[in-house]
């Protein structure tokens, strides 16, 4: 949390946000509401004089089935853009487009309609475009590890058959599932893949051995007018949300770009040590410092950033478990109990690594 | 009746055992991950000076296994998680303490890991002003070479009064010695203690298995009042 946090303050207007973590092992997502505590503290303040809710304090609330895993707290860092999505008032920005594309796609049927109706239908697209919003903050955030930490929450291999063909490839159109305030997971992990080519990321990780690698690719390939409703796919009457939503992604990605100008991906530095990371960590060692050849051949110590260290460890987690269980005594690549104590083991050693480095960061200051 | 002692024969044995200094410990830990002659300590804080002529100072890590009473009334070689279930995980983070009762022990293990080289085995050692507080920390002491992971460490309050650790505290130094003959890099690892982190729990040993590796066919199990076949 320490690394993402950092990360967001290179962002400017950013830069003094601090986060408070709710993790109990009582609650789930449902049952945390983050904004709601903070309205709350508002009020009382009003009513006993205190306080008000410190400024640049953010709430996040992990589920208890998370909290143990690291590579799958990457997705904290959509939960950080909840909050600058609040933070720079995005739904008012994006709220004129939200209705001008439902008025495109209804014509008069929409101006018919009741002002509170429309502002309903209006709430329903931004609803979309936040989850949207959050999600490309987080890739521009921290990378793909965002992606495959989302791929792997929501068992999204399984739009891939076993030989790895996108079941839903060729003339089928991904449906949008019936949830009313999210876009439908391969919807979005679509808006994910086309920013990590536009931000070079793709170019990086195109030919990783994994099945979240191949989602990607999948994903990539198709047109975002492609995504349909499910109620649209068997003839049902419903508004044209995901058209409208479609419609608006170039002022999503306008915002998201005027909220994280200036970032740097870190494509290069991670093209430059994914792969001594990744030796490291076949070796067992954690690493924390790197002895790296320069282009004279002389040995160099490096480190890496946290955002290479996750990316990096994330890749090997997905693709080098094997490599790894192959250098220990009696180990059996096809025992699931076997597997999941080494990728746990990876997990550990990538933790491990990012507490190195903050503390490494804080003894030269 | 007289024994002589047969006089040594230098030249059949190579006496290549030797402490390693500061500068080959420098050096061993320059070379590159895949170099069996290398060696990894990370993170190294020099802030301070880690370094004395023959060794290297190492630090308390943050995460804990304190004992406690497990389900069974004692630690059972015979159930699978038995081992486990006997110990409380904790975290103290740097800036945090933890408090040793007198005369108790906890589970701790180095903040810094390590990467042993083939020919080198190592040996870690209370530090001589952590040890007159009447504080041990290890009772495993030797690592042997390609040994990877934080050094767990047992610590035990052998004092009359309660102690307090520190994460991040100098608390033990680590030596390491030169072999005649390097072990052989290009074999499987053993999987039981490759790579720990953070103090892990005993792997106990069946007892079954053991004894029946030694010809023993049957065992008293703890739970159950009659002998039991080891397989033999």
């Amino acid at each position: 949390m320490a690394a993402l946090v950092d990360r967001l303050h290179e962002l400017k207007d950013f830069e003094s946000t601090d986060f408070t973590i709710f993790h109990t092992d009582s609650f789930d997502y449902a049952q945390i509401s983050p904004s709601a505590m903070e309205e709350a503290v508002t009020q009382l303040a009003r009513i006993v004089d205190a306080d008000q809710f410190p400024p640049n304090l953010g709430l996040i609330g992990i589920p208890n089935s998370q909290g143990n895993t690291l590579f799958l707290n990457c997705l904290l860092a959509h939960e950080i853009g909840e909050y600058a999505y609040a933070k720079r008032d995005m739904e008012a920005r994006l709220a004129a487009d939200a209705a001008a594309a439902l008025q495109k796609h209804l014509g008069r049927k929409f101006s018919a309609e009741s002002l509170i109706l429309q502002s309903r239908m209006a709430k329903t697209v931004l609803h979309y475009a936040k989850e949207i919003f959050c999600d490309l903050f987080a890739v521009r955030l921290i990378g793909p590890c965002y992606s495959f930490a989302y791929i792997e929450l929501f068992d999204l291999p399984n739009l891939l058959n076993k030989n790895g063909t996108f079941i839903l490839g060729g003339d089928a159109r991904p449906p949008i599932l019936s949830y009313h305030a999210y876009p439908s997971h391969p919807f979005r992990v679509k808006a994910q893949s086309d920013l990590l080519k536009a931000e070079g990321w793709w170019d990086q990780i195109k030919d990783m051995d994994s099945r979240q690698c191949a989602v990607l690719s999948a994903l990539l390939g198709l047109d975002l007018n492609s995504f349909i409703e499910a109620e649209e796919a068997v003839g049902g009457d419903r508004a044209p949300f995901v058209k409208a939503l479609v419609d608006i992604m170039p002022q999503v990605r306008t915002q998201l770009a005027n909220v994280t100008a200036g970032i740097d991906p870190r494509t290069h530095e991670y093209s430059m040590l994914w792969r001594p990371i990744a030796e490291y960590l076949r070796n067992g060692v954690v690493p924390s410092t790197l002895n790296i050849a320069d282009s004279a051949g002389t040995l160099q110590e490096a480190r890496a950033t946290p955002i290479t260290l996750l990316n990096a460890a994330y890749r090997f987690y997905l693709e080098g478990v094997e490599e790894l269980m192959s250098t220990i005594k009696d180990q059996d690549l096809s025992s699931a109990q076997n597997r999941t104590a080494w990728m746990k083991r990876i997990e550990n050693w990538t933790t491990k690594v990012l507490e190195d480095v903050a503390l490494l960061r804080s003894s030269e200051s | 009746m007289s024994v002589s002692t047969p006089p040594v024969d230098n030249e059949k044995y190579d006496f290549t055992h030797s402490v390693l200094s500061r500068e080959t410990i420098d050096d061993r830990r320059k070379r590159p991950i895949a170099d069996p002659k290398g060696l990894v300590i990370t993170p190294l804080l020099l802030r301070t000076d880690p370094y004395d002529h023959d060794s290297i100072d190492l630090r308390l890590g943050s995460y804990f296994l304190i004992p406690q009473s497990p389900p069974a009334p004692f630690l059972d070689p015979t159930e699978e998680n038995s081992s486990r279930l006997s110990h409380l995980k904790v975290h103290k983070p740097l800036g945090t303490y933890l408090v040793i009762p007198a005369h108790q022990t906890v589970l701790g293990a180095t903040l810094e890991f390590i990467k042993l080289p083939h020919d080198v085995s190592g040996q870690i050692l209370t530090k001589s002003s952590v040890a007159r507080t009447f504080l041990l920390i290890e009772t495993a002491p030797w690592v042997h070479p390609l040994y990877r992971g934080c050094l767990t460490l047992e610590i035990a309050n052998v004092s009359n009064t309660p102690q307090v650790l520190y994460p991040g505290f100098h608390i033990g130094q680590l030596i390491l010695i030169a072999n005649d003959k390097p072990a052989d890099e290009t074999q499987p690892l053993s999987g039981a203690y490759v790579g720990p982190t953070e103090p892990e729990s005993p792997a106990l040993k069946h007892p079954k298995n053991v004894l029946r590796e030694i010809g023993i066919n049957r065992y008293r199990n703890p739970h159950s009042p009659k002998w039991e076949s080891t397989g033999e």
